[in-house]
Parts: C-alpha cells; structure tokens; sequence
C-alpha cells in the first residue's frame, strides 16, 4: 500500500488529507495486509455471507403516523439555513 | 442509581457529539430508547462521556477510556455504552469493574449514533453483576438471564483447544468495521448538521475540508479502509470473503456454545495492535454473542454466552 493509492480511496471518502497523513495510513495499511491475507486461507466456497447476526424476521405494527420533530427543530442543526432550506456554497463554479 | 452514557447516545436537547468534531454541536433532537427507560425506571442521569469518535479504538494506543475514568472517579453507578472494538471489555476488569454485553439486538439502538450497525449494541460498564443485571433488565425487555450464570470461582475449565479462527477474527473484523463505518459516516458532509468547514469556494470543495477537518485520525483510517475493501478491486477478495468467513465463524462458536453452555475466554490477549489484544471481544461483536467481562478470582474474565 502506497501514499498513491491512499489517494485514489481518499477521494471515494471525499477527504483531502496532508501528506503526512496519507504516508501514516498507508503504513498501517501495509502492516494489516498480513492479516488481510490469511482471508485466503480459508476455503469459503459455497458460503453465504453474514450480513448480521440477527435471524431477519419482520415485526410488523400497525403503521400510525406521529409528529416527532418539527422542520424547524431540524434545521436549526443545520450549518446554514435559508428560508427554511439547507444553505450550501455553489454548486456551479 | 446513577448513571452516565458515552456521548454517541442521544440524551434530547444535550450535545451529542459522538466524541467528534463533526457533531460538535448537535444537539440531539430525541433521546436515545435506553436514556428514556432508564429516567423511566427512576434513574438519575448524570451526564454524558466524551468516546473516542463513534466509539472507534484507536489500532495502537492503549490510554484509559473516558468512561473507565468516570467510574473510578465516582461519577455515577454505570455507564451506557457502545464497545464495539472491546476497549472497554479489555480495560474493565483490570480496575475492578465489568462491563456487560447483552445479545445484539436484545437492547434498542434507537438513538444511538451508529457506526458499524451489524455489531452495534448499547452494553452496560458497572461495578458487579448485580448493578449490571438491573440495568440490563431496565433498558432491554428482560432478556439478562445469561448474565446470572456466573460459573463459580472455584471452576476449573476444561480446555477445549477447539478455538478456531482467533487468527483471522481481528481482520475480519477490521474489514466489515470499517465497510459500515464508511457508509454510516458518509452523512457527515456539512450540509444537514454538524461541522462546516470555512470558505469553501464550492460544494465539493465544502465536502472535501468539512469531512477533512471533522474527523480524526483515526477514523479517516477507518474510512479509508473501508473504500478499499468495497472498491472494484477488492470487493470479493475482502469484504464478500470476510463476510463469508463471518458466517464459519458464527456456526463453529455457536456449536461449541451448544456443547459448553458458555466459554470462559480472556479479554486481553497478546497481540501486535489493540484488534489483536480484543481478539475475543471481537468474537462476540462479530456473533453477537452475549458477554460479560470481569474480574473473576484471579483471572480477568470474558464469559461468553450463546444468548
């Protein structure tokens, strides 16, 4: 694993990071990679994955609709807020 | 009783920052199911606990836990957590205390800032098995019985030498974490709540700093991995494999749980990073076994239970 391909992920994570941190990640990366590698060991054909632990059963209940949290109680989280709708910088350059 | 809650469990109207500069000032618009069972049954909340972000333990530093901390200063009775990388199952006994793990699933999540949602579970840090029975009891629908089976002190194990898989569990682990971790943290982007980074020139640019300044280190590993392990190039070879070997996992301890009634493991082990020192902390997030960590006569114990 190199600071390269850091880069190549780190933009799918939509992240920009310093050099510094690139080389970081990418030597630990390189240090898990022996441990990544023993997935091969293991002979999985056949297999289903597990998704979860739980067995997936649906618990159906009588749909009933509540008013928890008003649209204003959400936005006022919101960063930047304009009439009611969430701000962002432009989209456009 | 007294109790405290780390701070990636919603309290209404409180900070919930999930130990995060990226909710730095999110105040939770509804409390989390277990806060609100517990005011129910007429416990005194106070306060919440800084986590490490989203409850995400660092691979290699081994500091105390905030909420260890807490406990040892007399803060309050228990603390509701989320110790998905067994920092806390690691660290508990060795202070005196036990931290109880109930099956994933048997407590509610809602309003728990999620992180990795397969393994997600809302256990109890307290002082003994009693205080940790009636907390779980509290917060879930009466599903704590396991935790009474506490084999005697006097017990002598047998060794079963059947442990399978101990090598492979800590990665396993790492690669499904970090998968969910990266889809679960994809909301944080500074447009709906949370941080903003400054003078961005434009959308993307406004992503790119806000999620680059919000999250620490340690995280943006977690991230960064978990887009690898679902990228093109490795999709099968990491993540579908892994989930595959999640499943022979689960099988083989759930057979070996039905023989034994429970197994009586360590919760620190030596190892090269903290997922190797967690490896059979992580065995029960992995299966969401039931598990309790404590002091045990002189031994530090993990008791795992099928559920």
């Amino acid at each position: 694993m190199t600071a390269e391909n850091v880069k190549t992920y780190e933009s799918m994570a939509k992240f920009s990071l310093d050099s510094d941190t690139r080389t970081w990640i990418a030597d630990v990366l390189s240090g898990l990679e022996d441990g990544f590698g023993l997935l091969d060991t293991i002979n999985t054909c056949g297999i289903t994955p597990l998704i979860t632990p739980l067995a997936k059963t649906n618990i159906m209940r009588e749909d009933v609709a509540v008013k928890q949290i008003t649209r204003d109680r959400l936005m006022s989280t919101a960063p930047a807020e304009y009439d009611g709708y969430f701000q962002v910088p432009k989209t456009i350059a | 009783m007294r109790f405290m809650a780390c701070s990636n469990i919603m309290v209404k109207d409180e900070i919930s920052s999930a130990g995060s500069k990226m909710l730095y000032n999110f105040k939770a618009p509804f409390g989390a199911d277990v806060y609100d069972r517990c005011i129910g049954k007429g416990m005194e909340f106070a306060g919440l606990i800084e986590t490490d972000e989203f409850g995400i333990d660092s691979l290699f530093e081994q500091n105390t836990d905030a909420a260890i901390t807490a406990m040892l200063e007399n803060r309050c009775d228990f603390v509701l957590c989320n110790d998905l990388f067994g920092k806390l199952q690691r660290q508990a006994p060795g202070h005196g205390l036990v931290y109880i793990n109930p099956a994933y699933g048997a407590v509610s999540r809602q309003g728990l800032i999620p992180a990795v949602s397969s393994m997600d579970r809302i256990g109890v840090l307290c002082r003994n098995i009693d205080d940790g029975c009636r907390v779980i009891s509290a917060i879930s629908d009466g599903v704590s019985d396991f935790a009474k089976e506490i084999p005697d002190k006097a017990t002598e194990y047998k060794d079963i030498s059947q442990l399978k898989y101990t090598d492979i569990i800590p990665y396993v682990f790492y690669i499904l974490a970090s998968a969910e971790i990266s889809g679960n943290t994809a909301r944080y982007d500074g447009v709906k709540f949370g941080f903003r980074a400054e003078n961005a020139q434009n959308l993307n640019e406004m992503y790119l700093k806000s999620r680059t300044e919000g999250f620490d280190r340690d995280t943006q590993l977690a991230i960064i991995t978990g887009c690898m392990v679902l990228s093109k190039d490795n999709y099968n070879k990491l993540y579908h494999k892994a989930m595959q070997i999640r499943r022979l996992i689960a099988e083989h301890y759930t057979r070996l749980l039905d023989e034994c009634g429970f197994l009586a493991l360590s919760p620190s082990v030596t190892g090269k990073n903290n997922l190797e020192r967690s490896v059979f902390c992580l065995l029960s997030s992995l299966c969401g076994f039931p598990s309790i960590s404590m002091k045990h006569g002189d031994s530090e114990r993990l008791f795992v239970y099928k559920g």
